[in-house]
């Protein structure tokens, strides 16, 4: 069955317990939960999480640190400053630890940015391709998935292109990508070209939307899959091709969550030959 | 006869703010500055490696000729007393030598420089650093209040430009933008200590002073902001939260920077920007003076000239140094100018309080930066946070701004330096203040502008009511109430708009045509409330209740008194050399009402082509001083005249020289000038507020 989950945030002010049953009775198999929800809860909060998302059959899709952590404000994987990208490690390492209470498997990063000063493209590749091969080592022994996403604005490695050539030098076996759609298309990139690039490395895609138009600005804004420049066809083309690769609608609305949810699931359901 | 003014005439005395005995990190006090005025005399210490395959993180360095130094910077030319060096000396190995002997005698070390996320520190130049305990620590016990802070530098202008829209996703509310600024800012003051100073370049020096962590706000000005746009926030910042506040004069523009020291321009080139250094490249110097008088007559307690460049590197000079001659290196253009604005300042020691009666009431979230800036130059217009797209309350703010500062939105994108700089048609009399100001600030003021996505409502409403029963002034949109206020309004809000192309102004019977825009329909309550502009219809679109206590309150129907979006045939986009459209325009009829309601605030009265004027309130009600500053290429001509009064007697303070009094003065300010006025009325012309 292909994974089809909700992130957690979208959702602010629910109880978890209300929630899970939400998406349950939504359609949804699985949600996807922040890095920094996981740091902060503690073993025995995180079993009891797992119980009632087992309850309504729901597994976590992944656990996400991109949207927790943003560069120099949390740390980065590419830091030229030794102790802070060791820092950073660490807590990484202390995410997949707790991972495993929850049963997920796939922990999402992405590189950058590189440093504003003294350090060279080549020097941020090399910490990056560092950072990875020591996650991706640490994760193996408890059976996590590193999965690096491209990310629009933490500069340079912002195109699947980058992703591709980071998982190729790590070359290790539970490091693999993800993309989100609206990050794809945010970075100029086609979504298709973005697949095609990936191929069978991409195992995770992030679905949400942007507004792109002359004279808006460019926002991360994870908008409804409804609601942007990628069109339904669009989704189609992406979902029709994309096997049973987990999917998570990763969106934020001003409107209710709960309706803002089912349409998406609608046109997922709409566009994807399995999930439908 | 009308009533005097009253108005407040006191500087801000961080000592008397609530809670100031129980703050963790104190802000500097006028006693930590002895009572006096201060200059950045000293920003590069001479450090030289030592060893620099060090195996620790930083190469052994110490800092060189430190006495010889100081000296030269501080004794045989009298820069100042306040230091403000780069970081590394914090990591040479004579740097407790540094700090004792700067603590000899008795200098200050303020803003010390350098901190730029993600650099790493073993440069000893920008660099993510963080300064040891024992090393702050240190600082505190031999300098004590000598010691202002570390520098929170630029760093609202690095955060816009290269870290707010790294955060995932996008905020969908102000209050989320606003958490994620703080993110980056405690990571920033823990790394310093939680012991800083400001040096702002951008409108968010408010919220600096709301961590409760800073010392001293400042503002790094010449072309980064239109200064006295800067100078509204961060007086307002510094009023509302009870800080002090100084300015940091750059001699950078886009293109490069002043080296008076240079023959001729010279081209550098850095990561992919190339720029000039030279005698013609960056701020003028005729800029940089009028910068230095107002950052004077803003009330800045101190004020810091330039990175670099007060001595020649390759012309010296002869002093006589106890008695010996010496050779030393000559000053430059810039060491000149600032001994010459010292001077100024010593012979001029009673400059009084600006006088800004107007407040600008912005929203606690609003993030309101202006349309286009320096973070990243060039970079996508009408952004708040640096990561939300304006609403239209932001457009109002704007377009409130283009009107008092005319061109404000050019600053940094024309060549010939517009915008730096402006007239200001209305004076320059206006604070920005947040909605958290506290009633006791609040009603130092004698009116008040609420711009923005702000609402009219709760806490808001009650410190305005109260306002306005203490004689306070209102000015307000409709779409900015929310709750019932009639009272206070004399009107009563329909709850249903409409569209309107047209406005008469009722006094003249002028019929004014409009761009489409939605006015909101409101009932009068009050039958006293004066109606200032209708429609054909006889709806009222502006009112104005006059409170017992001589308060006024004016009501726009108008929705922020802005027409609806206008429609452009190409997207707005921001471009070097050219105006940057609004994609909606301020009203007739309210620019026809409110501005010039607004000027009447104004003690003076300029009769002339449009300029830059400020005026200082001084401890006697009779005596003012005017600033007058041409930001133009012609000499600019003109009278002043004192509402209420006649000139007993002016003294041109740039000259020494007395001025025939009377009726008016007449005036020549020469082009790229300033010139600042003692005026004595013939009687009182203001009373004082007390608190």
């Amino acid at each position: 069955m292909t994974i089809i989950s909700i992130n957690r945030w979208l959702f602010t002010n629910f109880p978890i317990r209300r929630l899970t049953r939400i998406l349950s009775e939504i359609g949804f198999n699985a949600i996807e939960l922040a890095a920094r929800d996981i740091l902060k809860g503690s073993c025995k909060s995180l079993e009891s999480l797992r119980k009632c998302l087992d309850m309504y059959g729901l597994e976590v899709s992944a656990i996400n640190a991109v949207t927790s952590f943003v560069p120099y404000i949390h740390g980065s994987i590419s830091s030229k400053i030794p102790w802070r990208r060791e820092k950073f490690l660490r807590l990484l390492e202390n995410i997949i630890e707790k991972m495993t209470i929850l049963g997920c498997t796939r922990l999402i990063i992405s590189p950058g940015r590189q440093a504003e000063n003294y350090q060279t493209l080549d020097e941020a590749w090399r910490a990056t391709v560092k950072s990875l091969r020591h996650l991706g080592k640490y994760a193996m022994q408890y059976h996590v998935e590193i999965l690096l996403e491209p990310m629009p604005f933490r500069t340079p490695f912002i195109y699947s292109r980058n992703i591709l050539r980071f998982i190729n030098e790590v070359a290790q076996l539970n490091v693999h990508a993800a993309i989100d759609t609206g990050h794809v298309r945010l970075a100029g990139e086609s979504l298709k070209s973005a697949m095609k690039n990936l191929g069978d490395l991409l195992r995770y895609v992030h679905l949400s939307n942007v507004r792109i138009e002359p004279g808006r600005p460019l926002l991360d804004e994870h908008r409804p899959l409804y609601d942007g420049s990628i069109s339904p066809d669009e989704y189609k083309t992406l979902l029709s091709e994309i096997g049973d690769i987990p999917l998570a609608i990763n969106i934020v609305t001003s409107e209710d969550p709960i309706i803002c949810a089912r349409k998406c699931l609608r046109l997922v359901r709409e566009c994807h030959p399995i999930v439908s | 006869m009308n009533k005097l003014p009253v108005v407040w005439n006191k500087k801000v005395n961080p000592v008397d703010y609530p809670g100031f005995t129980k703050r963790k990190v104190k802000p500097i006090t006028w006693e930590d500055l002895e009572n006096q005025f201060h200059t950045i005399a000293l920003r590069h210490l001479k450090i030289e490696k030592i060893d620099s395959s060090s195996t620790q993180s930083f190469p052994k360095c110490r800092v060189v000729n430190i006495k010889e130094t100081l000296d030269l910077y501080t004794k045989i030319y009298d820069f100042g007393r306040v230091i403000a060096p780069m970081w590394s000396f914090i990591v040479a190995e004579n740097f407790r030598e540094v700090v004792d002997e700067i603590a000899r005698r008795k200098l200050y070390i303020s803003n010390i420089v350098g901190y730029v996320p993600t650099c790493i520190p073993s440069s000893l130049y920008w660099a993510e650093y963080k300064p040891p305990l024992e090393v702050h620590e240190y600082l505190l016990e031999k300098l004590g209040h000598r010691f202002i802070g570390w520098e929170n530098g630029e760093q609202d202008g690095r955060y816009v430009a290269g870290y707010a829209k790294m955060f995932c996703p996008a905020p969908l509310t102000r209050r989320q933008a606003y958490k994620y600024f703080m993110e980056y800012f405690h990571r920033l003051c823990n790394d310093l200590q939680n012991y800083l100073v400001s040096q702002s370049t951008l409108t968010f020096p408010h919220y600096f002073a709301h961590m409760g962590n800073h010392r001293l706000l400042g503002a790094e000005i010449g072309a980064r902001l239109c200064v006295p746009l800067l100078f509204a926030f961060l007086r307002g910042a510094g009023k509302q939260y009870g800080i002090l506040w100084f300015c940091d004069i750059s001699l950078w523009n886009h293109w490069g920077y002043f080296d008076p020291d240079r023959e001729e321009n010279v081209e550098f080139k850095e990561k992919n920007h190339r720029y000039m250094a030279g005698p013609t490249a960056g701020l003028s110097l005729s800029l940089l003076r009028r910068l230095w008088y107002l950052g004077v007559m803003y009330d800045c307690v101190m004020i810091g000239l330039g990175e670099k460049g007060h001595l020649s590197h390759k012309k010296t000079t002869i002093r006589a140094i106890k008695g010996e001659p010496r050779k030393v290196p000559a000053l430059t253009a810039i060491g000149k100018l600032q001994l010459e604005g010292m001077n100024w300042v010593r012979r001029h020691p009673n400059r009084g309080t600006m006088y800004t009666p107007i407040a600008l009431i912005l929203d606690f979230y609003t993030g309101w930066t202006p349309p286009r800036h320096y973070y990243p130059w060039g970079g996508e217009p009408y952004m708040v946070w640096g990561n939300m797209p304006y609403q239209k309350g932001d457009h109002q703010i704007d377009l409130f701004f283009r009107e008092i500062f005319p061109g404000y939105e050019n600053c940094s994108y024309y060549r010939d330096e517009r915008g730096i700089l402006t007239p200001t048609p209305y004076g320059d009399i206006f604070d920005v203040l947040l909605s958290n100001v506290p009633d006791f600030v609040l009603n130092r003021y004698n009116a008040v502008v609420m711009l923005g996505e702000i609402h009219l409502k709760g806490d808001v409403l009650e410190k305005i009511r109260k306002f306005v029963e203490a004689g306070g002034s209102l000015v307000v949109f409709a779409n900015q109430l929310q709750e019932d206020a009639d009272d206070l309004l004399g009107i009563r809000l329909l709850k249903s708009t409409r569209e309107c192309d047209h406005a008469i102004l009722t006094s003249e019977n002028l019929v004014l045509r409009e761009p489409t825009y939605t006015m909101h329909k409101m009932k009068i309550i009050d039958a006293n409330i004066n109606v200032l502009a209708i429609t054909r219809h006889r709806e009222p679109l502006v009112t104005c209740k006059k409170h017992t206590s001589d308060g006024e309150v004016l009501v726009f129907a108008a929705d922020y008194g802005l027409s609806d979006r206008l429609a452009f045939k190409k997207p707005i986009f921001n471009e070097c050399e050219r105006p940057l459209p609004s994609p909606y325009q301020i009203l007739e009829h309210v620019r026809a009402l409110l501005l010039p309601w607004l000027r009447n605030f104004n003690l003076i009265k300029i009769i002339g082509p449009p300029i830059q004027f400020l005026t200082s309130v001084t401890e006697d009600p009779t005596r003012l001083l005017v600033t007058l500053c041409n930001n133009d290429v012609l000499p600019w001509f003109g009278y002043i005249r004192i509402k209420r009064a006649k000139i007993a007697r002016a003294v041109n303070w740039m000259t020494d020289k007395s001025l025939q009094g009377g009726s008016y003065i007449s005036i020549k300010v020469p082009p790229h000038d300033i010139v600042i006025l003692e005026l004595h009325a013939d009687r009182p012309i203001v009373r004082f507020k007390e608190e």
